[in-house]
């Protein structure tokens, strides 16, 4: 559903993206992580058409999206970093203004909308007297306007206490399974995302390191080695030394995400 | 297309109203033509042409060559700039909406709100005009110089003709706000540049080709026909359309161009 093929994006000489190559599918609930400044906000913003690739395409339900922006545009619901709104509007101003931009009149949905997050009691309150979370949420009601098939979120869960992470990734798991959107989000807290993310791609300096299902990577480095033996240093020189010795066995251990990422980062450093 | 410019104009239309920095602007505007009823009266000769029509023409020459310019220039600053910081402008433009379109949204309700401020001003100044000094005949030693339907054919045109060198300089701030970083630095470049150039233009006789030079023409060449001297429209009008046009069309291109290379990182 969402293809990026040799995506660059250089900022004057400086690459932020380098040549990365992802596939998205239909219902994935796809993680981006990375550290501070390792290029996920730049790939997201290209997907959203914000930013144009140096070189490269984006491929949106197989159209080009710098063919057909407008149409892609419509089909996707973003969540930016740190989501901005018009201060001197109620959370329900901030959104019908945005949805009447979508070509979306449905005042009742709307109503719904703000049910879903949580805000319905609170959205004829000016922005300004939001809190973080309260805003976060707004903007996945704004995202969720005219029912978009595509969900990008750019560090959702940044500045909440969590129980509003538990919140937003709590609807996000919902989305995915229920109604089956393909939600994409960026993230530098591991632990957040692994509960609910079905592929991952890991990313620094705008290089993608690793990418694919999320049981496959965690399967593929973590085949541990269960012995039964009163010398585990024996054991393992022999080990080591005798691939050949039948005498041990395998058991499907997986390692944590977070001990994944930081496994992956530390090999390219 | 058409239906989506409709909305972004309608939805820049709705943050104005709801807006309440914008009522100031009015709120200045009525307290500048009620403060200028009494300056009038103590500086016209009660006797001679102290009529609600020179009045009319005094407290708004008065107005739109010293307030509202640099009211028009501290709206149209905050336009764009107040939307790249703190970044809305992703929101809109994450929709579909394209920039041309968002700049172009921009500019009508600024040229709507032009309208507003231009008329107020003028119904404020007709309202005073009208209760503190009354409408007779413009005459002089009893010799008419202009009938009722004379002085309001021509202070309309004078008002539309006023629109032109104002939506100049709605179109410079918005050129500013285009550039600029964040509404402050818009606001502080805006209005910097607008002294420096009221300030130098004489000096460095560039005062041809300043959009503000020709604010005063329109109303002035109304008051002075209503004067009874030989005032004419002509050759002076062609160059305030020409040099108001220009700025027009460089600070609007400028805008789209500048607006087409932006990044959001």
């Amino acid at each position: 559903m969402i293809e990026l093929i040799g995506v660059t994006k250089y900022f004057d000489k400086l690459c932020a993206v380098d040549n990365v190559n992802l596939c998205i599918e239909e219902g994935d609930l796809f993680a981006l992580l990375g550290p501070n400044g390792a290029g996920k906000s730049t790939i997201l913003n290209m997907i959203t058409g914000l930013l144009e690739p140096t070189c490269g395409r984006i491929m949106i339900s197989r159209k080009k999206l710098k063919l057909n922006k407008k149409n892609a545009l419509r089909s996707i619901g973003v969540v930016f970093e740190n989501p901005s709104f018009y201060n001197y509007l109620s959370g329900k101003e901030n959104i019908l203004l945005l949805a009447k931009l979508k070509g979306y009149y449905d005042r009742k949905a709307i109503g719904r909308l703000l049910d879903i997050v949580s805000l319905s009691q609170r959205s004829n309150d000016l922005v300004r007297k939001y809190s973080l979370g309260m805003k976060q949420r707004l903007a996945l009601a704004c995202a969720l306007i005219a029912d978009p098939d595509i969900l990008i979120l750019d560090e959702p869960t940044n500045g909440l206490d969590p129980e509003g992470i538990h919140t937003i990734l709590n609807l996000l798991d919902g989305f995915s399974k229920q109604k089956r959107k393909t939600i994409v989000i960026s993230s530098h807290q591991v632990y957040d995302v692994e509960s609910i993310c079905n592929k991952i791609a890991i990313i620094n300096e705008g290089i993608i390191l690793r990418d694919g299902k999320l049981d496959e990577l965690l399967q593929d480095d973590t085949l541990s080695c269960l012995i039964t033996t009163n010398d585990p240093e024996k054991c393992k020189n022999f080990l080591t030394e005798k691939p050949w010795v039948k005498d041990f066995k395998f058991i499907n251990r997986k390692k944590s995400l977070k001990e994944f990422y930081i496994e992956t980062i530390k090999k390219v450093k | 297309m058409c239906s989506q410019i409709k909305e972004m104009i309608t939805s820049e239309l709705f943050k104005l109203l709801k807006n309440k920095v914008n009522y100031i602007y009015i709120v200045v505007t009525l307290v500048a033509i009620i403060a200028s009823s009494f300056g009038m009266k103590l500086i016209e000769n009660t006797d001679n042409l102290n009529t609600g029509y020179s009045f009319i023409l005094f407290s708004l020459q008065t107005l739109f060559t010293t307030i509202i310019p640099i009211m028009l220039l501290l709206f149209a600053a905050s336009t764009i700039s107040s939307e790249k910081n703190p970044r809305t402008i992703r929101n809109i433009l994450a929709t579909g909406c394209s920039k041309n379109q968002f700049v172009i949204s921009k500019v009508i309700a600024s040229l709507i709100f032009l309208l507003v401020i231009m008329a107020t001003a003028a119904i404020a100044a007709i309202f005073i005009g009208y209760i503190a000094f009354g409408f007779g005949n413009i005459s002089e030693d009893g010799f008419i110089i202009m009938t009722h339907y004379q002085f309001w054919a021509k202070f309309l045109i004078s008002y539309a003709i006023l629109t032109i060198s104002l939506f100049a300089v709605i179109s410079f701030g918005i050129m500013i706000s285009t550039i600029a970083q964040n509404n402050i630095s818009a606001i502080t470049t805006v209005i910097g540049t607008y002294i420096v150039l009221e300030g130098i233009k004489t000096k460095v006789h560039i005062e041809n080709f300043v959009f503000s030079s020709y604010i005063e023409f329109p109303l002035n060449l109304v008051s002075e026909l209503t004067e009874g001297l030989h005032a004419s429209w002509t050759p002076k009008l062609y160059y305030y359309l020409i040099i108001s046009a220009l700025w027009i069309i460089i600070s609007l291109s400028t805008s789209f161009l500048v607006i087409k290379k932006l990044e959001f990182k």
